[in-house]
């Protein structure tokens, strides 16, 4: 995996490249840019590169070939365990990073959702981030820098991915053997991830997304029986509640947005429903709804009983 | 050798490299000319600021070979060990990796050997505030009285969840962020010394997003560097470094004061097209609000804004049409924009709701006219309240912008104001029924949701007269003796005086009745979508089409 395999990253990718070639690379970075927009494919590339010593990574060297499979000895992964990175995951790094490299010039670390840190991690890493053992390379990822500690941030050199434009994200959807109308979807609702469109073409989610959006919008608070069942079916797929919540904010934003003016719509398939709910409801109530639902995802987060949240959610969604 | 980042390779070695912490460097030295060091530190501030550095500093200035001295010498062995982090007895402890008590204990094991080499044994605790309270207690003792050897240092970022009972055991430093000037000073220093043609603008940008931290300045400053090798154009540093276009921000408040919400929308897609991150956008609107604030607030606003002539004319323009209570209250909206930005997955939905909610801000009523209308009300009679709801449609309005009452002289004149209003409406000779229904919706909805479906018979400050259909919900609910003084009161607090009101039942068949709200509000729709058909087929456009396809209207639907 060469720089070559990121798409719609330019300016990031001409960073690293020339701090390659100017011998300036840093020992941390921390990547942020919404998920699915190639920040991962990107530090991969990045420390192939370093591991191999030729500008690009040849792709051929056994360092190369061992990074594509990803099993390089030198090459550490730090993903969240749970809800968090916890200290132990870092003080292992820790260990690890202390030992001289097996091979490649120099260590190579990749911590991936670098906001969900705890706290105690976050604060264990401090030092090792400031001045690593061994002269290894760090690099974070994080899709909300916002949530990422103020101390991280000042030690690492931060560089900003791009959400991709919807075209890209349609081409390479339709590259991968998609519809037409499918990928168009996939790509406006995508918001510039690819991982998420190539989530939103695969399986049903495009049509199991539009029910629910319906269903929700065609609830009631005068048939509470409705709204009791919707909320007890939604309860059976919890590990979906996040997804959906997302695709109903989306949708509530574009009716938004219809009231606000704004031509650009991205659930394009649900246009008449769009308009439909816009009809009922004013701007303010739109807004409103969207803070309901804001305010439902954070619960969640919190491990809330999501039932209980569910019916809460959609009796204060629900047409008066 | 492998690259060593900037930050690194200029970490200040002695005292006097240290920029911006005077205070601190200057009390430390005469401590030690005069003999009286302390045993234990605590270096608090910000990040990037020189903590660390300072630990570094002065335990090689206590142990240096030219004895304690108030510059080290950066020369001799026990110099360059602590410089390399290879002294056998400087500890630099990272406190938030060794947290829990045992690590402590170890510690005081270790702690009543004399030093191998040094003159003392210096053990510099970073990021303290992480040991747990178990840790804490347990170094407790050993701070209080350490045996002469040894010293303390500890440095941390949060200085409030360090225990008093610690605290008070240290001579505490707080480290200042540093000055712009200051910063340039060092960053033009060591672009010089690196061999880097920069110019003074894009440094001043680079120091300016480090944030009054000397590190955060060095972090960038590599990046633009690595970025642009050894010359630096204007145009790279701001397209690296993002920096949003006073162009936008000066759009976005601009469309936000003048109540546009579509323009408000455009500029959150314009801040995606370009990739600023929506964060930094949101900053910078605050900064920009805060900006038009103090244009509003402060006589000579030049001195407490950092920029150019220009600028300041156009937050000028600006300001003259936004009084001061909306710009705080736009602030307080994007302040809290800032906030849930932290904790949301999709920021840019979080500045589309802030935008709209600052493009659709109802004016503010001043508060003298507020208390005067009240009075009006007490005193009964005194008229009906005109104008109850500010109305927000109006693009730059002219704002009811009452004067702060100054001085005692003002006041008589307002209060004139306000009861001549009233007085001039009480000759209006009729009341209009939806607007008394929507009065009434505010305070009873029930009630008002009941009337929706009367017919108003009769509509005078005198006399009201609303049918319903016979024996109807709407009409035996409104008969409730509850239900009827409630509209009562209500009639007498819009119109300043008790109505007759009548509830009664509408004759069968009677079709002379005006209709009531909601088929008022039906007809007014239909109305206008047979207006619109008529103008739909008046359209040569649509006309041509029917003509070629041969085919009809099936129906007309609005787009906005």
């Amino acid at each position: 995996m060469s720089f070559s395999g990121v798409v719609g990253q330019d300016s990031a990718v001409t960073v690293l490249e020339r701090s390659l070639a100017a011998h300036r690379v840093a020992h941390a970075y921390l990547f942020t840019g919404i998920e699915g927009c190639g920040k991962r494919t990107t530090a991969l590339a990045f420390i192939e590169a370093i591991f191999c010593g030729r500008a690009e990574g040849c792709g051929s060297c056994p360092s190369c070939r061992k990074m594509a499979s990803g099993q390089h000895p030198d090459l550490h992964l730090v993903e969240p365990d749970g809800a968090f990175i916890k200290i132990d995951q870092i003080r292992e790094l820790q260990r690890q990073l202390a030992l001289r490299p097996y091979e490649a010039p120099r260590k190579g670390c990749i911590i991936e959702a670098a906001d969900r840190l705890h706290p105690a991690a976050a604060n264990a890493l401090l030092k090792t981030l400031e001045e690593p053992p061994g002269n290894a390379v760090l690099i974070l990822l994080s899709p909300n820098p916002a949530g990422v500690l103020p101390t991280i941030i000042s030690r690492c050199q931060q560089l900003r991915f791009a959400s991709l434009p919807q075209e890209t994200v349609e081409r390479l959807v339709l590259a991968g053997g998609v519809e037409q109308e499918a990928a168009r979807v996939a790509a406006s609702l995508s918001e510039g991830s690819m991982a998420k469109a190539l989530e939103i073409v695969n399986g049903a989610a495009l049509e199991e997304r539009a029910r629910f959006i319906e269903t929700v919008c065609s609830l009631s608070v005068n048939d509470a029986g409705r709204i009791f069942a919707f909320s007890e079916a939604f309860d059976k797929q919890k590990d979906k509640a996040a997804g959906m919540l997302d695709m109903l904010q989306s949708f509530l934003r574009d009716v938004l947005l219809r009231l606000g003016g704004s031509p650009e719509i991205v659930n394009c398939d649900l246009a008449p429903l769009v308009e439909q709910v816009a009809g009922h409801n004013s701007l303010d109530e739109v807004m409103g709804k969207i803070g309901t639902v804001t305010t439902m995802q954070q619960a969640l987060q919190r491990n809330v009983n999501p039932r209980l949240a569910m019916e809460t959610l959609v009796m204060r969604l629900a047409n008066t | 050798m492998s690259y060593l980042v900037l930050a690194r390779k200029w970490r200040p070695q002695t005292f006097r490299d240290l920029i911006g912490q005077e205070h601190v460097s200057q009390t430390l030295q005469n401590a030690i000319t005069s003999g009286r060091v302390a045993h234990a530190f605590l270096f608090t501030g910000a990040r990037g600021v020189g903590k660390t550095s300072s630990a570094r500093i002065l335990a090689k200035a206590l142990t240096c070979e030219q004895g304690p001295t108030i510059e080290p010498c950066n020369a001799c062995p026990a110099c360059q060990e602590i410089t390399n982090g290879t002294s056998v007895d400087v500890f630099e402890i990272d406190g938030a990796s060794n947290t829990s008590v045992d690590d402590i204990r170890e510690l005081r094991e270790g702690i009543k050997y004399l030093p191998s080499r040094l003159r003392y044994k210096i053990f510099i605790i970073d990021e303290v505030h992480m040991l747990s309270t178990n840790a804490f207690n347990a170094l407790l003792k050993t701070l209080e009285e350490p045996p002469p050897h040894v010293k303390f240092i500890f440095a941390t970022t949060e200085p409030h969840k360090i225990p008093i009972t610690i605290l008070s055991r240290c001579q505490r430093f707080d480290f200042r962020r540093i000055s712009l000037a200051k910063l340039l000073e060092r960053l033009r220093h060591i672009v010089d010394s690196e061999g880097v043609a920069i110019s003074d603008e894009a440094l001043a940008v680079i120091a300016r997003k480090g944030d009054g931290s000397m590190r955060d300045s060095l972090s960038i400053l590599d990046q633009v560097l690595a970025f642009c090798s050894t010359t630096v154009s204007d145009e790279d540093v701001t397209s690296l470094l993002g920096v949003v276009d006073r162009r936008l921000l000066h759009d976005a408040a601009q469309a936000v004061i003048g109540r546009d919400t579509a323009a408000a929308l455009d500029i959150a897609r314009r801040v995606d097209t370009v990739g600023y991150s929506m964060r930094q956008f949101c900053q910078e609107m605050i900064g920009y609000f805060r900006g038009l604030a103090i244009v509003l607030a402060v006589p000579d606003p030049a001195s407490l804004l950092d920029i150019s002539e220009s600028e300041l004319q156009e937050l000028r323009e600006l300001a003259a049409t936004a009084p001061l209570d909306d710009v705080q209250r736009h602030l307080t909206i994007l302040l809290k924009a800032d906030t849930e930005m932290t904790q949301t997955a999709f920021p840019r939905l979080v500045l589309e709701l802030a935008l709209l909610k600052m493009a659709r801000l109802a004016p503010v009523v001043p508060a003298q006219l507020l208390i005067e209308r009240l009075k009006t009300l007490e005193s009964g009679g005194g008229g009906t309240v005109a104008s109850p709801a500010p109305r927000w449609e109006s693009a730059p309005r002219p704002v009811p912008r009452q004067p702060e009452p100054q001085s005692q002289k003002q006041q008589p004149a307002s209060r004139e104001n306000a009861q001549v209003q009233p007085s001039s409406t009480k000759t209006v000779s009729t009341i209009d029924w939806p607007t008394f229904v929507e009065f009434v919706k505010g305070r009873r909805v029930g009630i008002a949701a009941l009337l929706e479906h009367g017919s108003p018979l009769t509509v005078s400050p005198e006399h009201l007269k609303i049918a319903f259909p016979p024996g109807s919900f709407y009409l035996t609910s409104l008969q409730d003796p509850e239900n009827l003084a409630a509209l009562k009161t209500m009639a007498r607090e819009f119109l300043g005086h008790e109505p007759t009101i009548q509830i009664i039942p509408l004759a069968a068949g009677s079709t002379a009745a005006p209709p009531n709200l909601l088929e008022k509000k039906k007809c007014d729709e239909a109305r206008e979508l047979s207006e619109l058909k008529c103008d739909v087929r008046q359209n040569q456009l649509v006309e041509g089409v029917l003509e070629t396809f041969n085919g009809e209207i099936a129906g007309i639907r609005k787009l906005s």
